[in-house]
């Protein structure tokens, strides 16, 4: 079992943990104590004097604890909570920069989606260079004119495309 | 030399995690009897702050080089007993190594000095 998954382990055993904790440093006062009890000194001042030297029990547990867990993903959850309790309590404030930054956001998305596919993206086929429209054209002039061929008259065409594909592309 | 003996010694970063590993590569023990070891064979020398050992424990338990489980102590009291593992060996020798490497280094450095003042 790595690091990882040991810290992720005892993150389900926190409770558990926070009174092993507790009972394990329970225990070195206690043998402290009485370590300087064999010394000579009355119950009452072996336990003071173990306590003294022990230090700042809750500060020694808090130092613990801080090895169990990811510290500093903690933090940052905390700050993300504080943040979010801020927004709730300016609603208004908090509704207008949503808003802006939903908008800039869909806005700038919807430009680049745009400039992708019409300048970026090659055509989905090969030779996209070489592509042509061909109409049917009525009139000589007028480009409302201009009609779509219709089935029969594209294989007609393509037919003639063949023959003519030099003066097309020349 | 003329050494003035120093009444204790500033940990150096690191060294702790390595003195309690050679602590438990005589057996398991608890972090009490952890902290007097390292503080009688130092000659009273290395005073073991709770509020340093018991972080580096569990530090180390994270880490896999040690593990703990609760044990009767030899006055029959449960106790958190930490004991190293096959991790926490192959760890031992690479951090002794390192140290001393690193002591060697420094008495290299000094020792010359030494005999230029003699």
């Amino acid at each position: 079992m790595n690091f990882f998954f040991r810290k992720l382990l005892w993150l389900t055993q926190r409770r558990d943990k926070q009174a092993e904790l507790r009972r394990e440093l329970q225990f070195h006062l206690e043998e402290e104590a009485e370590e300087r009890q064999e010394r000579g000194l009355a119950e009452n001042e072996a336990r003071w004097a173990a306590r003294r030297e022990f230090g700042n029990v809750s500060l020694v547990e808090e130092a613990t604890r801080d090895e169990w867990g990811w510290t500093r993903l903690e933090q940052l959850a905390r700050d993300a909570l504080y943040g979010l309790r801020q927004l709730r309590r300016n609603p208004g404030f908090s509704a207008i920069a949503i808003a802006t930054l939903a908008l800039g956001i869909g806005g700038i998305t919807a430009m680049f989606s745009a400039f992708d596919v019409v300048l970026i993206r090659p055509l989905p086929y090969a030779d996209a260079d070489r592509l042509v429209m061909i109409w049917d054209d009525m009139g000589k002039t007028d480009v409302t004119s201009r009609h779509q061929p219709t089935p029969a008259e594209w294989i007609e065409w393509r037919r003639l495309i063949h023959r003519s594909r030099d003066q097309l592309y020349g | 030399m003329n050494r003035t003996a120093p009444s204790r010694v500033e940990f150096l970063q690191g060294t702790l995690d390595l003195l309690i590993l050679r602590t438990l590569l005589a057996g398991p023990t608890h972090g009490h009897a952890i902290a007097k070891h390292i503080q009688r064979t130092s000659e009273e020398l290395l005073q073991v702050e709770t509020g340093s050992l018991y972080p580096a424990l569990h530090r180390l338990e994270a880490r896999g080089w040690i593990a703990a489980s609760w044990e009767l102590s030899n006055k029959g009291k449960r106790a958190r007993f930490y004991r190293l593992t096959r991790l926490g060996r192959k760890q031992l020798v690479a951090e002794r190594s390192k140290w001393e490497a690193f002591s060697h280094a420094m008495a290299l450095i000094l020792n010359p000095a030494d005999r230029e003042i003699q």
